[in-house]
């Protein structure tokens, strides 16, 4: 509990978070937006980069009013998705503690496992972001009881189960991973947490099993770029 | 074989066929490119393939004029053969492609990184591990919430008693009553743990609305236990003395909590 105390602190400074699809393909052109804006939102307020942040925020709002305006994008399901969707852009806006509510709300009208992974998943990390890893957990188990194989979901739930003294637990996950290398395809969510996601970088000090998979993961990059130099000569 | 058997032998290709030329595929998938080559490109390829041999009566299944029976059959027998056939048919492309793609990705930004990366088409193996971890962190959270339920009941002298009625006997859940009565934990933290027992205890009484009968006799049993002496479902006990903290909405427990301050979101799509 000493160390998970100890990397709280660490892990405190970091409030935000990465933003994924399990599918491009399923995203409408304004949620493919508001994805990639919340994203590079993320990644400028970790860089500080103050003229970028005001940009997002600016285009995020005129992207959300267009997506209420056609109502989701005629979404099956618009009741959930604006509030998911104003959700994510609110994480991203550092209103973390609005973004838990909106997606509450989200959650009375989540008629799915799909949706309810999301929307338990996206409340696990921000509980996580701001400090509530408990409830993180609590959530993220909802999450996995809806999609036992959701990789995003997961990776949150490792990080939730580590912050709440769960270590093992939190070790056992990345164990399961690799033990499944077929998940760690360059274009694959957990790829894709393996390059981005600064909390789960870090978390790699203290999880041996995760420390592992970053080392398998930089040995399929560096072959990956092997092969394409081998190619080009 | 005739041209009138045709359309039995798609219609027994894709009923027995279909499902041993799947796993090959996704065996030779696995084995040779790392599951990184698409299970549904190498089952059009050998399609595609039979269909050319079935058309020019070709060796080693349509040569010898065979039943639609006997042609499935050696299909089947050979989905190993034609799984390869369609590793080697494609991998050149494939691995072009990654190639490619492996360069393209080297010079995004991390935006950029993230709207290309989407989820495995694989299920998760050897999970026994986890499912068990899981499984008994899902017990010991529920004897975590008997044992805050507990410790945090408003009567003092009544915690032991309710603690007992819920089976909340560990040595860690009298050491917690102790600390309460004793006063060793702020009476804030006290109602906020009271708070998010009796939400908790909310939600699973929600969820067993959704059980059969005889699962909901047994939840309601649990329940009566747990509302024996005072009603316990925060959210309906509003304008009772002392007990403020119950009144207080699910929304509003949360913003009292997010308050505090100290991976990654998923954004919805169209599929259900």
């Amino acid at each position: 509990m000493n160390q998970s105390s100890t990397n709280a602190k660490s892990q405190s400074n970091i409030r935000t978070t990465i933003v994924t699809a399990s599918s491009h393909n399923e995203l409408s052109p304004i949620e493919s937006a508001i994805m990639d804006c919340c994203n590079t939102l993320h990644e400028a307020q970790d860089r500080q980069d103050n003229i970028t942040i005001r940009e997002m925020h600016d285009q995020l709002n005129a992207l959300l009013e267009q997506y209420d305006q056609t109502d989701g994008e005629n979404h099956p399901n618009p009741a959930w998705a604006r509030a998911n969707q104003r959700a994510l852009a609110l994480s991203a806006m550092g209103k973390i503690d609005q973004a838990i509510r909106l997606e509450l709300t989200a959650l009375k009208y989540a008629d799915t496992p799909r949706r309810l992974e999301i929307s338990y998943g996206n409340l696990a990390d921000r509980c996580l972001r701001v400090g509530e890893a408990d409830r993180a957990v609590e959530y993220f188990l909802d999450a996995i009881n809806a999609n036992p194989e959701s990789v995003p979901v997961l990776i949150t739930g490792a990080h939730s189960l580590y912050e709440s003294g769960y270590i093992e637990q939190a070790d056992t996950i990345f164990k399961t991973f690799l033990d499944n290398p077929s998940l760690m395809t360059p274009s694959s969510e957990l790829g894709a947490y393996l390059d981005c996601d600064i909390r789960t970088r870090n978390l790699c000090e203290h999880l041996p099993s995760l420390a592992m998979l970053f080392l398998r993961w930089s040995e399929i990059s560096e072959q990956g770029k092997q092969q394409s130099n081998g190619g080009q000569s | 074989m005739k041209t009138q058997d045709y359309d039995q032998f798609w219609a027994l290709y894709e009923r027995k066929a279909r499902q041993p030329i799947e796993s090959a595929c996704l065996h030779t998938s696995r084995t040779k490119s790392d599951s990184t080559m698409d299970i549904a490109d190498m089952v059009a390829w050998i399609d595609s393939r039979v269909w050319t041999m079935l058309e020019k009566s070709a060796w080693p299944t349509f040569h010898d004029d065979p039943t639609p029976e006997q042609a499935i059959e050696r299909i089947v027998k050979y989905a190993s053969t034609l799984a390869r056939w369609a590793y080697l048919g494609l991998c050149r492309s494939h691995f072009r492609r990654l190639e490619n793609r492996t360069n393209y990705m080297g010079g995004m930004s991390r935006a950029q990184r993230l709207s290309m990366a989407s989820s495995v088409d694989t299920k998760i193996e050897q999970r026994e591990e986890l499912d068990s971890a899981l499984s008994s962190l899902r017990k010991s959270l529920s004897a975590n919430d008997k044992q805050k339920l507990a410790a945090s009941w408003i009567e003092k002298e009544d915690r032991s008693r309710v603690a007992l009625v819920l089976g909340a006997t560990r040595r860690e859940d009298d050491r917690l009553i102790t600390q309460i009565n004793g006063d060793a934990i702020a009476e804030n933290t006290v109602q906020q743990m009271r708070s998010r027992a009796r939400k908790r205890a909310q939600e699973v009484l929600n969820a067993a609305r959704k059980l059969p009968l005889v699962l909901m006799g047994g939840v309601l049993l649990v329940g009566i236990g747990l509302t024996s002496t005072n009603a316990h479902a925060g959210e309906q006990t509003g304008g009772r003395r002392g007990m403020t903290s119950n009144t207080q909405s699910v929304s509003q427990v949360l913003i009292i909590h997010t308050s505090e301050v100290l991976p990654g979101e998923q954004s919805g799509g169209r599929k259900p």
